[in-house]
């Protein structure tokens, strides 16, 4: 069998509208993020929400939904002032922290997630170019039950908010 | 070398000589996603900023419609069932429909589909103008050759950090992000320079991006081993004129193949007698040799590329 270039553009067209076509109709085609993280599957967290799933585009008000931690808290602890709390998205945590990134001192996306996890007490990875705030680490300190590996992690992951 | 068979082969397909009408249907087609791309991501740019949007067209991120975005998550989609940093269901879908396209032609993605692509060949076009026969032929065989594995490299390594990381590490060095994203402040200078190497390159070199650095095409590439429809030449009716070669951008010898098997083939058509091959019924896109109109004769030449 031959294929004409007029044949091979209709294939294409085809191909790629039809599957965007179809899985909209099946609910499957999402160009954004639910905004309702994954849960774990296995362990004695299974069921619950995995802060591991956040993402930048997350407003502090989806965590609160997700994960209870009122958004003003949220906002304390990542030096957030003058502003819509419920409304701050993750991913300004960079911006607002650029100049600790240039310092291999990372306070992000990543950051938040570990906040969230050592809050409600959910298991989470500590890497090792993930900072915390001082105000976060203190609240940490005051609410969540943390073991001494994690104490260790907060006291040399602690940056003052520039 | 030309020989006597071969001249007078040529001699006597001299009056077909005269410029014959090249269909526009792949011109149209990448036309076509270029302008949806950009326009896609301007409406998701006028989102960002609070603005009325374009009617009638969707608001996406471009990490969203792009079908590498499922392809890095592959791995954490199966080890945790959720996607990397910025990508979502639709990446995924996509990449799937890529996937369905290769394994009938190759990587149509590539040749048809990616504006990043497209972008290089129009360039290209003001390369061919400037500088005729010489142009995309800068770098000697010996030194091209291996370098076009370099891609899976890239491949290997983008695979592996965003399977580490959760992240889209590859966004900090992807020129098609920069492309359409060179105004925003999300965008990193790492990007913006590979994206200027590339279009300055590209005016010596057909698709450098593609042929040496992209992970995407190093990808779909393997397709092209075991593709349903693959470029195959006649040699019975072929005039040896290299017209085929000369036009190829990924600079595959297909004037003495049967068959095209290259990891580079980009399923662009423009080999095919339907473009520059001047003679009708001798390149085209078929599945096998003795199932289409060409005249059986296989077992005279095995060569594949
Ligand atoms: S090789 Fe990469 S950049 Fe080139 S066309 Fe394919 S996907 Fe696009
Ligand atoms: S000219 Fe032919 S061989 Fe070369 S990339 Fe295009 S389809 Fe493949």
């Amino acid at each position: 069998m031959k294929a004409k270039s007029a044949a091979v553009a209709i294939f294409v067209l085809v191909v790629i509208f039809g599957s965007v076509t179809y899985t909209s109709i099946t609910g499957q085609w999402q160009t954004k993020t639910s905004k309702v993280p994954t849960t774990y599957t296995e362990g004695t967290t299974t069921g619950q929400y995995d802060p591991a799933d956040i993402r930048g585009s997350y407003t502090l008000a989806d965590i609160e939904k997700s994960f209870g931690i009122p958004a003003d808290e949220l906002a304390t602890a990542f030096g957030i002032k003058d502003r819509d709390n419920a409304a701050v998205q993750v991913k300004e945590m960079e911006t607002i922290y650029a100049a600790l990134a240039a310092e291999g001192k990372e306070v992000g996306t990543n950051s938040v997630r570990v906040f969230v996890a050592l809050y409600k007490g959910l298991p989470m990875d500590l890497t090792d170019t993930t900072y915390l705030p001082r105000p976060a680490v203190e609240i940490l300190k005051t609410k969540a039950t943390l073991n001494q590996e994690q104490l260790d992690f907060l006291d040399k992951h602690t940056v003052d908010i520039p | 070398m030309t020989t006597d068979v071969d001249k007078s082969k040529l001699a006597a397909t001299k009056p077909k000589k005269k410029k014959k009408a090249r269909p526009w249907y792949r011109t149209a087609v990448q036309i076509f996603f270029f302008t949806l791309v950009a326009l896609i991501t301007l409406n998701e740019a006028l989102v960002e900023l609070g603005r009325q949007t374009i009617p009638f067209l969707a608001t996406a991120s471009l990490h969203a419609i792009c079908p590498f975005g499922g392809v890095v998550s592959i791995y954490e989609f199966v080890t945790a069932g959720r996607y990397a940093q910025k990508v979502h269901s639709s990446s995924f879908i996509l990449m799937w429909a890529a996937f369905i396209l290769a394994v009938g032609f190759g990587p149509l993605i590539c040749g048809w589909v990616c504006p990043l692509g497209s972008f290089q060949q129009w360039i290209a076009k003001l390369g061919r103008k400037f500088q005729g026969k010489k142009y995309n032929h800068l770098i000697p065989a010996q030194v091209d050759r291996p370098l076009r594995y370099t891609r899976y490299l890239v491949l290997a390594v983008v695979i592996f950090f965003t399977a580490s990381t959760r992240k889209l590490v590859f966004q900090d060095y992807d020129p098609y992000f920069a492309l359409f994203n060179f105004w925003s402040s999300e965008i990193a200078w790492t990007a913006l320079l590979i994206l200027g190497v590339t279009i300055v390159a590209s005016a010596w070199v057909e698709r450098p991006w593609c042929k040496y650095l992209c992970p995407y095409g190093a990808v779909l590439g393997l397709f092209n081993l075991f593709r349903i429809f693959r470029i195959r030449r006649e040699e019975s009716t072929c005039i040896n004129c290299k017209l085929c070669d000369r036009n190829c951008p990924m600079n595959i010898t297909i004037s003495t193949a049967t068959a095209v098997k290259d990891h580079q083939c980009i399923a662009c058509m423009n080999c095919t007698s339907e473009q520059f091959c001047p003679v009708a019924d001798t390149v085209d896109f078929t599945t096998r040799r003795d199932a289409g109109t060409m005249p059986a004769t296989e077992s005279t030449s095995k060569e594949e590329v």
